[in-house]
């Protein structure tokens, strides 16, 4: 063994340190994440971007948030004279998130519409920032099933699957997202199980149907980690797990998963396939790196119309969902 | 228009100014294997008139009636003289003796003609295969390639890269000959290696500038590697054992002088290394990595006129990943085929053709797939190629070319197909795009007088794009030229002016189009890039080149030198749109998908080279600056070329100590490579982007290091020969950047960071690979 570890030092010796990079920090910028689906008012969050190695810590990442824009959204047709709502901030786990002040939460909102194209102005220090997005029609999945995850020797581990007909015709631009809507787990020092869920929607991946258009076919969605994208981590039906402190046996609940299966526009489709481009490929040493496309103007970002369908996914294997889940205010962020 | 006829003009009225002359031609080959030499200098010992051998191995020497001291000489070989009278048309077959083997008619001399200074031709250089194989070389694995990268004004693509890069061009400005077959990718192992085998090349030919008209379809330079033809005296067998790989040559007479072939065959043992790290037990069981080359050769003399040759090239990298802990399994075979039948035929002394059928295929595909998916994606380039070249040598002022060429291109640009379960993806959507290109060219090497020599060619271009309709198709249903079509004159001129016998300056002018590009996102040239043909939306690259030089040999040839200065303008460059990825046009065009620029390249080049005696090597060292322009990136301002390098330097030395130990070393330094990085950073969905605002705008440090080598040869015995390379490379070990990365990270080992936490914090690190590495390579030959 010993020669062909040599050998091995030899070929693949390669090292890494740490450096120091004098790079000169470029103009000061809004970043806008703003998104509107059908049902909901649209809400968007406005940061400022930073020097590249600026310090990070907890006061720098309040600072971040802008509060203090002047935000309305309108329906972008000269033939519809639907007024523009205005949008003011409020408090969500410690993010700024701008919405319409008027929404009730119980009531029907009418506003966010398929079809229709919603342009965003935003008014901050002087600067005047506009985008355009459109929300499409949805695609409804045809149903989900939970199946135990076939490479895994662990029991209760599980694998979402399903069937999406993909219309044909017309270019579709999906965008997956889920989260662990319940999920318990047991603290390793305590044994104390405690619920621990994902408090945002996920990115599990993003393109066009160029392949697949018009075809029905079967699917997976993995769960996604905690920075989003497919990795590591898998849902949990119900099991028995064993305290290694006091030797007794514990029971786990299952894992509810929040699916939401969106239709976007190109433009979007672009700036959310290179978020999945950029976490995996900017650090690649052959690849040129990638700015993420916005389609804001005057600022970084991006501007998303969702036609999503949600499903709530029970993790209990062997069974079939194919009722799509009503979704709260809060589901969707 | 008006000045290329002037030019024409000028041919043949010069032709038509000499009177009754006489023509000695023929073959010079090796003595011992029988090998045609290339390059072998001709000349009258009293006006060192003369000529040189083509890559057939033929000469014609045209002269008035007289008596005359013939010399041929070539490096390495004994040179000797004839006399001959020359009161009629000579045919005369040479064979140069490779040690002091005198019979009474050869008459040994050690002068050479001195081409450097006297040939009209520039930016060009010529690689001794023997010479680099003295090199010391990482892990034992000769290269070709690397070896040119040696040279001022040709630059590599980063550490263990064999990409070249010449006079600011692009990867894909290179036209890469392999006996005459373009190869779209010579590299293995993502360009760690080159695809060409040493031990079955017989000659490299670099043009990096002044490039003659017969060569056509890339901007910035020619690598035109000759195989071996095979030794028609006796069986022979060459290999070699290194630590990465191990290779195979077989060589001999079918008939002897008349007929031989050539076999060799080279391949990596990296997976069968690895296996006992992949064993069954490993998630990752099953995963490796390999390359494999086969080339070979055959030769026929059908008469003294006519000869054939059939020769191919087989070569493929495969990359298998497979990991049981998620079902995925992941296969990247690619590579290159490549076949050419070529048939020289001599209508007289002084009028040789060669007709060539020439076959190349590029492609590349990965498949992956996990339960009941899969996914293959592939691309390719197929090209159908015949050629004529005419020689045509009416007196020793004139050496004439012209011939006519055409291709027919096949595209496979981006594609996939896949399935789900019984389901399949795109099964039947194959997208390919054809195209014809075809070429007329003339152009005559002319001594004007003793000072002056002129180059002057045209080379007549044209593509016709025929989008997806195959030849059959096309031939059955349009015959009319549409706006797809490309039609460009190429001039190609260079002047020398002989100052002295030592010294002369040289000029040259070339345009050159290129009708077929690299799509890239890479930095580097990779493997899954697609060949895109020029179509309506693509219009071909374009580049003038402008250059001048000094050259100077000293102390009977023994240094050569020359200083070059060089300007390159180009145009029509392309590049992805913002925000597009290559997926984009799966099975389709991607006419849509670019967008497009101008770049220009400028330097100075130096080289001193030592040729003869116990040391010999060279210093090479060039000075540039490349730069890009396009709207649409970079904001529209200027930016650096990925390897724009100002100063780019490189010294190469082999000292013959004894018979048995050669010692030879390499140091090479070079401006760092610029790279693109972040300047500014921002948050959605709870992560954290880069944003890239200044392309190439960083430059990392610089890159130098020091390789050493020796070879030993034993004693030769009765039955077979035997050589130990030992090289050292990087003996300092330089870190030497490899690239930088930029990550976002846990203030706590092992933590997973927040960045609502400010627990985070931003990390750039450089990679550097290949510190010293040694290593052994024992060749053999019987």
């Amino acid at each position: 063994m010993k020669k062909y570890f040599f050998i091995f030092t030899l070929l693949f010796f390669s090292c890494q340190e740490e450096i120091t990079l004098d790079i000169d920090k470029s103009e000061d910028r809004l970043v806008v994440e703003g998104a509107i689906e059908p049902g909901f008012p649209p809400y968007i969050i406005l940061t400022r971007n930073q020097g590249y190695f600026d310090n990070i810590n907890q006061d720098t990442y309040r600072n971040l948030f802008v509060e203090d824009a002047d935000i309305r959204v309108s329906v972008f047709d000269s033939n519809q004279t639907l007024s523009p709502i205005y949008l003011k901030p409020f408090i969500f786990d410690s993010i700024v998130v701008y919405t319409d002040s008027t929404y009730d939460f119980k009531s029907y909102y009418d506003f966010s519409e398929e079809g229709k194209t919603y342009l965003l102005e935003i008014f901050w220090n002087g600067d005047s920032i506009t985008s355009i997005t459109s929300i499409p029609e949805s695609t409804p999945l045809d149903c989900l099933w939970i199946e135990k995850n076939e490479f895994s020797d662990i029991y209760y581990e599980s694998d979402i699957k399903a069937i999406y007909p993909d219309p044909s015709g017309i270019q579709n631009n999906v965008l997956i997202e889920n989260k662990l809507f319940y999920h318990q787990q047991q603290d390793s020092l305590t044994c104390i199980v405690k619920e621990q869920m994902d408090p945002l929607l996920l990115l599990l991946d993003c393109g066009p149907d160029n392949l697949i258009n018009g075809e029905t076919f079967e699917t997976i969605f993995p769960l996604a980690d905690k920075a989003g994208f497919p990795g590591k981590r898998k849902f949990h039906a119900e099991h028995n797990e064993l305290c290694k402190i006091t030797g007794d046996s514990i029971f786990i609940e299952k894992d509810i998963a929040l699916i939401k299966f969106s239709q976007i526009d190109e433009e979007s489709m672009r700036f959310w396939r290179g978020v999945v481009r950029q976490a995996g490929f900017n650090s690649n040493p052959f690849t040129e790196p990638l700015n993420l496309p916005g389609n804001i103007n005057g600022a970084l970002g991006v501007w998303t119309g969702y036609s999503p369908v949600y499903y709530m996914v029970p993790i209990i294997q062997g069974t079939t969902i194919f009722e799509q889940h009503d979704p709260t205010f809060i589901d969707i962020l | 228009m008006k000045r290329y006829f002037i030019v024409l003009i000028f041919i043949s009225t010069t032709l038509l100014s000499y009177g009754q002359n006489y023509t000695i031609s023929g073959y010079v080959q090796d003595d011992k294997s029988g090998e045609n030499l290339i390059g072998v200098s001709i000349y009258d010992n009293k006006t060192f008139k003369g000529t040189s051998t083509n890559q057939y191995g033929f000469y014609s020497l045209t002269l008035p009636s007289g008596t005359y001291n013939i010399t041929y000489s070539f490096i390495g070989l004994t040179s000797i003289s004839k006399e001959i009278t020359l009161d009629k048309n000579i045919r005369m077959n040479i064979s140069l003796l490779s040690d002091a083997i005198i019979t009474k008619e050869v008459l040994v001399t050690g002068e050479k003609l001195d081409k450097n200074v006297e040939s009209s031709n520039m930016s060009q250089v010529k690689l001794e295969v023997e010479n680099i194989k003295q090199l010391p070389v990482i892990l034992g694995e000769v290269d070709i390639l690397k070896s040119a990268q040696l040279l001022p004004g040709i630059q590599s693509g980063g550490e263990g890269n064999s990409g070249l890069y010449v006079r600011g061009g692009g990867p894909d400005q290179n036209l890469i000959l392999l006996d005459e077959a373009v190869v779209y990718n010579a590299a293995h192992l993502f360009g760690f290696f080159s695809v060409f085998n040493a031990d079955a090349i017989k000659d490299i030919n670099i043009i990096k500038g002044g490039m003659p008209a017969e060569y056509g379809g890339r901007l910035s330079s020619v690598i035109d590697i000759t195989m071996k033809d095979g030794n028609n005296k006796k069986f022979q067998a060459d290999g070699g054992i290194g630590l990465l790989s191990s290779r195979l040559t077989l060589q001999g007479p079918l008939e002897k002088n008349k007929s031989s072939f050539i076999v060799s065959g080279r391949r990596t043992y990296i997976d069968v290394l690895s296996k006992p790290f992949l064993n069954e037990e490993s998630a990752f069981n099953g995963s490796g990595y390999y390359f494999y080359d086969l080339t070979t050769k055959i030769n026929y003399r059908i008469s003294d006129k006519d000869r054939l040759y059939l020769s191919g090239y087989f070569g493929r990298d495969v990359f298998n990943f497979a990991n049981s802990d998620n079902g995925i399994g992941i296969t990247i075979p690619w590579g290159n085929a490549t076949t050419s039948l070529r048939w020289n035929h001599l209508f007289n002394d002084r009028l040789f053709v060669n007709t060539s059928l020439i076959f190349t295929d590029y492609r590349f595909e990965f498949k992956i797939n996990q339960s009941d998916f899969e996914l293959k994606i592939f691309t390719g380039i197929k090209d159908w190629n015949t050629k004529v070249d005419f020689l045509y040598q009416p007196n020793q002022r004139h050496t004439i070319r012209f011939g006519t060429n055409y291709t027919y291109h096949e595209f496979t640009p981006g594609n996939a197909t896949g399935r789900s379960g019984d389901v399949e993806f795109a099964p039947d959507n194959i997208f390919k795009q054809y195209s014809n290109e075809g070429a007329l060219y003339i152009s005559d090497d002319i001594e004007v007088s003793d000072q002056i020599k002129v180059h002057a060619g045209l080379r007549y271009s044209s593509f016709q794009y025929q989008g997806n309709i195959n030849f059959r198709e096309y031939l059955k249903n349009d015959l009319t030229l549409n706006d797809d079509n490309y039609r460009h004159i190429e001039p190609r001129l260079s002047l020398r002016y002989r100052l002295d016998p030592n010294n002369s300056i040289k000029m040259a002018f070339t345009k050159n189009y290129q009708y077929i590009h690299l799509a890239s996102l890479s930095s580097l040239s990779l493997p899954a890039d697609l060949w895109v043909p020029s179509s309506k939306a693509i219009k071909p690259k374009v580049s003038t080149q402008y250059a001048i030089g000094y050259f100077k040999n000293l102390q009977d040839n023994m240094y050569e030198t020359s200083l070059e200065a060089y300007y390159k303008d180009m145009t029509n460059l392309i590049e992805y749109k913002e925000g597009v990825l290559p997926e984009d046009n799966t099975n389709t065009d991607s006419d849509d998908a670019f967008t497009f620029g101008t770049g220009d390249s400028y330097g100075i080049e130096l080289l001193l080279k030592k040729n003869k005696g116990k040391t010999t090597g060279w210093i090479g060292y060039t000075l540039s600056k490349t730069t890009k322009y396009f709207d649409e990136v970079n904001n529209g301002l200027s930016f650096p070329a990925k390897y724009d390098r100002r100063h780019d330097l490189s010294i190469t030395a082999n000292h013959k100590i004894n018979e048995k130990w050669t010692l030879s070393g390499v140091f090479v330094y070079a401006t760092g490579n610029s790279i693109t990085l972040p300047s500014e950073r921002y948050v959605i969905g709870g992560n954290v982007y880069t944003e890239y605002t200044s392309r190439n705008g960083y430059r990392m440090d610089p890159y130098h290091r020091l390789d050493i080598g020796a070879t030993y040869t034993p004693k030769k015995k009765r039955k077979y020969e035997s050589t130990w390379n030992f090289s050292i490379y990087n003996l300092y070990s330089r870190k030497n950047p490899y690239f930088i990365y930029l990550a976002i990270e846990s203030n706590e080992e092992g933590e997973d960071g927040s960045i609502q936490d400010g627990n985070v914090s931003p990390k750039a690190y450089q990679v550097s690979i290949f510190p010293i590495l040694p290593s052994i390579t024992w060749n053999f030959s019987f």
